[in-house]
């Protein structure tokens, strides 16, 4: 029970600007009071319609979003400000994988400066230990040490997202944040590169924020998931409370979207699906405040949280 | 859009106001005064320094600044070392050329470029698109004066079918033949002009046509059965006019800019030809006046481009 | 698949490739470098006097008269030699005048793009406002009240009037590599800003650059030399082509001595379209790296 990663009620707010002398007229409430917190060596899924700021926030774990208010506090540590962060080195224990491999590594370099490159900033190797270090990762995603000196534009989706993930967890880090890393491939790659993922987690202890749209994809992947809608969470729990005690009305409705091959059923499941979307449609106004966001977490049990107005929390007997 | 125009215009102030700055300096760098070849070499020094002290050149900058700019805003610009004549008076006689040829060859240079734009879109890849495309970067490369001298020598002097020089010819006497000698003059620079200036109306409509015909839109109207004629003319061409649109009005100031070579070359007495002139006989407030003039004119056309891109876009003339 | 597997995709390859498969370019490049080569090393064997001595006795011989290959101009001064030195005054020129348009616009519009914020606001306000202005004209007045000028005052106005294209240019493109990942990965890789800028970003522009370096140094050509002409661009102990085509303004000279300016008039002519075809070469191949990329 040691925490690595805490987000305190972290806001990102980009302005928008309008009128006359085009001042700020308004702001996106990409992320709107946002807390939870992350443990050594375990895994978390963040899940949400695309818009909701899951990506905002992943962002912003590894500094690359300005936060408008609140704090990250890394091994009890703030990090909100990117001067202790670079003091410490935060990014050699906090990194990412993206969600576009081809975008993600540079096309001018060689496969070998792109793995190379967090080493040579954070671990001091010099280059026949790099070359030997970059080998080895390249070894650990399945990938044989000649494709070193090759450019990524040589390789296929799934190959690239494993350069990627071999580039992620050079530094040995902590932490990797992972914003919809499979989003972009073919289904028959996605398992294989999940795959590969999931075996470094458990091979090194590192704490993975798996950041997706898909539930599905999620449910293999973690064993904590956090629900946000519209900037703000609306759910945390365990694999068990999210799939089979889910609280919240946007977390039911989610659970619905999970398409599913089931084709005796299938006049069922559709009823059921359009059930939960009426029910949504119905009582969306009780879930969310008069200004249409989400209401303050509430723990409904000790790993459980739910954002309930509190007139429900009685009734639900907890 | 009214909101975007008045934006706009109230930008426009501070860009003349810098303008005016810029050309204030570039005037004091210039050697000379008001009282420069007003006295022989005999005159007592003193003497010059009370006239100066009188005519306010010892004051600050920003007052002579100042007292310089409500001076052009009236339209006093100084006299002309040479001519000594109202610097005014000696610019407005020559800006009707100037203007009169500009016209034409912006004309030109429209008709010019769209027609090609429309043959070459038409026929993507074919000989005439590559021809019409290898024309249009090969004069935007070339530098314009190599095209005057060669077209005044081979037009003008070997073959004889254009005058070489002057506006109008002497023997020319009643309205009609005057016109129709003035306009004599101008057509081969004007069409020079316009035959080279073609190259950036020509690439943005021509691609902009491409973009256009591979749009989605395009499609749909072409499988529900829309003409083919209908489909270009209401559709693609409407579209890809947009961006042209936009850049008339610092296609009129660079014409005019563009002026000051072939003026001279044509011994066309524009203004163009009388800033070429004015500095090589340091007449140094007809130059400054012209600077100022070109660069209010600048803004303005870029003014004018912006007011033309709001009313024809209507992503900005809804918002 | 297994042919690209072999080749890099490094520029010098791409180019390579490209000037092997076209036979215009290859034959523009080749002959480009003959003549540049010819002119500076040409150069060197002309004496001074051949073109600052007056000889009134020679005045506009024809070409082929008393060894003046292309003749001889008003002062009696050899064409040839005159045609030589003028080339390599202009081709240094332009050559200074688009290394370092290049040197600031590439900067200037890495450093804007990358960094964006209020800086980048007022600096592109800046630069939108100076695009508008009349720059020939501005030049022209500066070139006359300039005191001591010479061939470095001219390169160093051109140069400062003449950037604010290519930092256009070069912060459009920046933009949106910055938006790439590659450059997010990188800051979390622990690489610092200026590292981002000139190791990551830089080369994913290096083929545009090359294109924009090709056609401006055209450019600069066209423009000193029509400064020249008109009587603005270099001393007058500095011959460069365009003041040997400025013999034309004179009818007299244009028709009845074309031997005087006809010759300059070519090379400048030879030079844009030698340049315009390289250009086409190297345009397609930043085309393909853009696609690429």
């Amino acid at each position: 029970m040691s925490e690595l990663l805490r987000v305190e009620n972290v806001k990102v707010h980009y302005p928008i600007r309008s009128g006359f002398f085009n001042r700020v007229t308004d702001y996106v409430y990409a992320a709107d009071g946002v807390s939870f917190s992350i443990e050594a060596g375990k895994t978390y899924g963040l899940i949400g319609e695309s818009g909701s700021g899951k990506s905002t926030i992943g962002k912003a774990i590894v500094g690359l979003e300005p936060i408008t208010s609140g704090h990250i506090y890394f091994q009890g540590v703030d990090m909100t400000d990117a001067k202790n962060r670079a003091h410490v080195n935060y990014n050699k224990d906090v990194q990412m994988i993206f969600q576009d491999s081809m975008s993600s590594l540079n096309p001018r370099k060689t496969v070998f400066d792109i793995i190379a490159e967090p080493l040579r900033n954070f671990s001091g190797l010099k280059e026949d230990g790099l070359a030997q270090e970059v080998r080895h990762l390249l070894d650990i995603v399945g990938l044989p040490a000649e494709t070193m000196y090759q450019f990524p534009f040589q390789f296929s989706g799934g190959q690239r997202q494993r350069i990627g993930i071999a580039r992620a967890v050079a530094t040995k880090p902590k932490l990797i944040v992972a914003d919809e890393p499979v989003s972009a491939l073919d289904l028959s790659v996605q398992a294989q590169v999940l795959n590969y993922m999931k075996r470094i987690q458990k091979d090194y202890g590192i704490a993975f924020l798996f950041i997706s749209h898909d539930l599905g994809v999620v449910r293999h992947m973690t064993e904590n998931l956090a629900i946000m809608h519209a900037g703000r969470l609306v759910e945390i729990g365990s694999r068990d409370d999210i799939f089979n005690h889910a609280q919240h009305l946007y977390t039911k409705r989610l659970l619905a979207a999970i398409p599913e091959i089931d084709v005796p059923n299938r006049a069922k499941n559709r009823a059921h699906r359009k059930a939960i979307e009426q029910e949504f449609q119905d009582q969306k106004s009780a879930y969310y405040d008069a200004d249409g966001r989400a209401f303050p977490l509430v723990a409904v049990s000790e790993t459980h949280q739910v954002a309930l107005p509190e007139s429900m929390l009685e009734g639900e007997g907890f | 859009m009214w909101k975007t125009i008045l934006r706009r215009l109230l930008i426009m102030i501070p860009q003349l106001f810098i303008v005016s700055v810029l050309v204030f300096f570039l005037a004091k760098l210039m050697p000379g005064d008001p009282f420069s070849g007003k006295f022989g070499p005999n005159t007592d020094p003193a003497q010059i320094a009370a006239l100066r002290k009188a005519a306010g050149l010892d004051d600050p900058w920003t007052v002579q600044y100042a007292r310089w700019i409500g001076n052009a805003v009236h339209g006093n610009f100084g006299d002309s070392f040479q001519l000594k004549q109202p610097v005014a008076r000696v610019i407005g006689a020559r800006l009707g050329n100037t203007v009169w040829l500009s016209l034409l060859a912006l004309i030109g240079t429209y008709v010019t470029a769209i027609t090609m734009a429309l043959v070459a879109a038409r026929r993507e890849n074919s000989r005439t698109d590559h021809a019409l495309v290898v024309y249009n970067s090969l004069i935007y490369s070339l530098p314009a004066y190599l095209f005057y001298l060669f077209g005044i020598f081979i037009f003008g002097y070997t073959l004889g079918w254009f005058p070489t020089s002057g506006t109008v010819s002497a023997d020319a006497n009643g309205f009609f033949p005057v016109l129709g000698s003035r306009l004599y003059h101008m057509i081969l620079p004007a069409l020079i002009v316009a035959l080279i200036s073609t190259t950036s109306t020509f690439s943005y409509l021509r691609s902009g046509i491409l973009d256009e015909s591979k749009q989605d839109y395009v499609k749909l109207a072409r499988a529900k059965g829309v003409p083919e004629n209908r489909i270009f003319s209401r559709h693609v061409l409407r579209n890809a006019f947009l961006p042209i649109a936009s850049t008339m009005g610092y296609a009129i100031t660079g014409i005019f800019g563009g002026m000051i070579i072939a003026e001279t070359i044509f011994s066309f007495p524009g203004i163009g030809s009388l800033f070429v002139q004015s500095v090589l006989t340091r007449d140094y407030p007809v130059v400054t006046t012209l600077v100022l003039f070109n660069g209010v004119l600048a803004v303005l056309g870029g003014l004018f481009s912006d007011i033309i891109m709001s009313a024809v876009d209507p992503r900005i003339r809804i918002s | 698949m297994e042919q690209a597997k072999k080749t890099a995709p490094t520029l010098r390859n791409a180019l390579r490739r490209e000037f092997q498969q076209d036979q215009v370019a290859q034959f523009a490049i080749i002959l480009l470098l003959l003549l540049t080569v010819a002119i500076f090393v040409g150069a060197l064997f002309v004496p001074k006097t051949a073109y600052t001595d007056v000889n009134i006795m020679n005045q506009y011989l024809p070409p082929m008269t008393d060894g003046h290959i292309f003749g001889t101009d008003n002062g009696g001064k050899d064409i040839f030699s005159l045609l030589v030195v003028a080339a390599r005054n202009s081709l240094t020129i332009a050559f200074f005048v688009t290394v370092l348009i290049l040197a600031l616009g590439t900067i200037g519009g890495l450093v804007t793009g990358y960094f964006g914020g209020v800086f980048d606001l007022v600096f592109m306000r800046f630069i939108d406002f100076m695009t508008i202005l009349p720059v020939m004209m501005i030049i022209i007045v500066l070139v006359t009240v300039i005191p001591h000028y010479n061939m470095w005052s001219l390169i160093i106005i051109m140069t400062l009037l003449g950037w604010f294209n290519t930092v256009r240019l070069i912060r459009a493109r920046t933009l949106v590599e910055v938006n790439r990942d590659y450059v997010r990965a990188s800051k979390t890789s622990g690489t610092s800003n200026l590292k981002i800028i000139f190791r990551e970003i830089f080369p994913n522009l290096s083929s545009l650059i090359i294109v924009e370096a090709t056609l401006m140094f055209a450019g600069n050509i066209g423009l000193e030399t029509s400064l020249s002409f008109l009587g603005f661009g270099l001393p007058a102990n500095t011959p460069s082509l365009g003041t040997l085509i400025n013999y034309a303004t004179d009818p007299e000279t244009m028709t009845g001595k074309p031997w005087v300016w006809i010759p300059a008039a070519v090379m400048i002519l030879l030079y844009t379209v030698l340049i315009m075809m390289i250009g086409q070469a190297l345009r397609r191949v930043a085309d393909q790296r853009q696609s690429l990329g």
